[in-house]
């Protein structure tokens, strides 16, 4: 009688019952990684100032993201060595994409 | 006696010629945008601000006020440019009295400018003053911008006048156009949003913008049409495939609501449910299998009439409105043919949401319970449910109107606390004998208590099943519960309606003193 009933466990017990597209759309949750630094807003990668290779310091700068008519300098929040650079300048970065990795 | 067609002076208009003249004038003002404007709208499958006003109202009710209201705008060559009402239709009616206002697309695409808000606002005093529900129509392609900061303050005024009414008198917000910008948080402070297929739309910033800055290709109707706001963002309460349809949904919302906050929503007379809707055949057998929770709603209401909020988002939980011996009552029931009835982020906030409206307008409210607990995962905890959940605690605890509490089945750990138990202040909790009122489910408790034992057995799947029909036994039923009497009493599905009856009839002089304080912080 009642249709497009799925499986659905909670507290080790399995129910019968519809799944909402909300549920059913929801994304898997991934640990991030700390030697990535993604963009945390969208936006065009104007300047670069590292390469592959380049040792940091804490607050040395990697490279400048316009977003949202900012200028916003990305700057490194750990010291290290520059494993690889994903971008260049003048490309369009979105959210939570990788731009400079970490060795 | 003189006579009246001869003017006594020259230059001095006649009383016909004045009165010519007040027709001329009423004709253009009510004339919109002009022929061609009105084509447009037409063409686009809109009505006009003024059929809509018609056809919301009962015929021959409607009277518009601010008729010649101008715009004093100067930049930008506005000085001298012919805005007919300026845009805005404003207006009370009779029968069930209230006060309305409709943007008119059709003069300069509805632009809010400060002497079109200000006719907002000044139906909104009136509204407040006399006690009556406000309706207002957006259809505006938002801010004038000629008018610069004065449209902003148009907005804010507006905005400051949506919430010193809210919990006064209903706010009713339909949307027949674009609403865009700083223009939706109008509506996001009224009662209930009303949104049409293809004609609503809704956002902050629109998909041009959002190219621009973020690069993502968006349409009009995927970032903020009718079914992303009844089925996604939850900020609209009744969708309609036309606005016929929707003009019908505020009409039978209206029956349901009382005209402020000092009064009771108007009595029916009682009629009993429909006989399809059989309690007693309701609920399957494993208390595992879904049933639609709406059909025990309708077994219970008044010719099983419930008219639902937020029908399409987060359906794990229904609220509506129904009437039982004529009288209505929001209704708050989990729904175990979605999600298995799990509380969330969305179905705390949604029916937090409507426990205040009840509260606030002398709605008694009348829970159905059948849920396994909170829906988890790390998408819930990110998306902050213990916050969100904590709303439907306070609003449950904080309402003062008659609550009755009915439990259909589950009722495990917080979820069973969270549903209007006693201890947040029911007045009455009744309990069918297919309740199970428990910390936690019999399979979730069996394996944390009797882990040992079930780890050591030779058979642990045995010892599995074992334990959990002691557990079942035990504590899946109402008497535990009703034992403590946190339940005032077991009665079977078909005594139901007649025990909520009572219940309401014996509350009606409830008194429910609280400490004096300016207004609570709930957890928004």
């Amino acid at each position: 009688m009642l249709e497009d009933l799925k499986k659905f466990h909670l507290d080790d017990t399995e129910y019968e019952t519809r799944l909402s597209r909300m549920f059913e759309r929801r994304k898997p949750w991934i640990a991030p990684n700390p030697r990535i630094m993604a963009a945390l807003i969208p936006g065009v990668v104007t300047t670069l100032s590292v390469h592959a290779g380049q040792k940091v310091r804490r607050g040395d700068p990697i490279l400048i993201l316009e977003a949202m008519k900012m200028k916003n300098p990305v700057v490194a929040l750990r010291e290290g060595t520059i494993h690889s650079v994903r971008v260049s300048p003048g490309q369009m970065v979105t959210k939570g994409e990788a731009m400079v990795e970490f060795e | 006696m003189t006579d009246q067609a001869q003017p006594s002076r020259p230059g001095v208009l006649s009383v016909v010629q004045r009165v010519v003249e007040f027709f001329r004038r009423r004709a253009r003002a009510t004339g919109g945008g002009g022929t061609k404007a009105i084509e447009k709208q037409i063409a686009s499958g809109k009505l006009t601000a003024r059929d809509r006003i018609r056809l919301i109202l009962d015929a021959g009710t409607f009277h518009e006020y601010d008729l010649f209201v101008e715009h004093k705008a100067v930049d930008f060559n506005m000085a001298g440019k012919d805005l007919a009402a300026d845009g805005v239709v404003t207006g009370t009616v009779g029968g069930h009295p209230v006060c309305i206002f409709a943007q008119d697309f059709t003069v300069a695409g509805g632009s809010l400018g400060l002497a079109h808000a200000r006719k907002i606002t000044k139906i909104m005093d009136h509204a407040l003053k006399l006690c009556i529900p406000l309706i207002g129509i957006n259809d505006s392609g938002g801010a004038r911008i000629q008018e610069g900061v004065n449209s902003l303050a148009g907005y804010g005024e507006i905005f400051y006048r949506n919430t010193l009414a809210s919990g006064v008198i209903p706010q009713i917000s339909v949307i027949l156009g674009p609403c865009a910008g700083g223009a939706v948080y109008s509506p996001a402070l009224t009662d209930f949003v009303f949104v049409v297929e293809k004609i609503s739309r809704m956002f902050i910033t629109g998909p041009e913008v959002i190219k621009t800055v973020l690069g993502e290709e968006i349409s009009m109707e995927d970032l903020g049409g009718a079914r992303v706001h009844t089925e996604i963002t939850g900020n609209a309460h009744f969708y309609a495939a036309t606005e016929l349809e929707c003009f019908q949904q505020i009409k039978k919302l209206f029956t349901f609501i009382p005209w402020n906050n000092r009064k009771k929503a108007d009595a029916f007379p009682p009629r009993p449910p429909k006989p399809a809707y059989d309690l007693d055949k309701v609920i399957p057998p494993d208390s595992r299998q879904p049933f639609d929770v709406r059909d025990v709603i309708r077994g219970v209401c008044d010719d099983s009439d419930l008219i639902e909020v937020h029908e399409n988002w987060a359906a794990n939980i229904v609220c509506g409105f129904a009437r039982i011996q004529g009288q209505t009552v929001g209704v708050v029931a989990n729904q175990p043919l979605v999600l298995a009835g799990v509380l969330d982020v969305d179905s705390s906030d949604k029916a937090a949401r409507f426990i205040r409206f009840c509260d606030a307008f002398n709605i008694p409210l009348l829970t159905f319970v059948d849920l396994p607990g909170y829906l988890p995962g790390v998408d819930q905890e990110h998306a902050g449910v213990i916050r969100h959940g904590a709303k439907l605690l306070y609003a449950y605890s904080e309402a003062s109107v008659p609550k009755i509490t009915v439990i259909l089945r589950k009722a495990y750990g917080g979820g069973y606390i969270a549903m209007c138990s006693r201890h947040l202040g029911a007045d009455f909790v009744f309990a069918w004998p297919s309740a199970e009122i428990a910390v936690m489910g019999p399979e979730g408790a069996a394996n944390i208590i009797f882990r040992k034992e079930i780890t050591e057995a030779a058979d642990p799947n045995e010892m599995r099943k074992q334990k959990v029909a002691e557990y079942t036994e035990m504590f899946a039923n109402p008497y535990r519960a009703a034992a403590e009497g946190h339940i005032d009493a077991v009665i079977t599905p078909s005594e139901t309606r007649e025990y909520v009856i009572h219940a309401m009839e014996i509350s009606i002089s409830k008194v429910d003193a609280r400490p004096t304080k300016k207004h609570g912080v709930p957890p928004f």
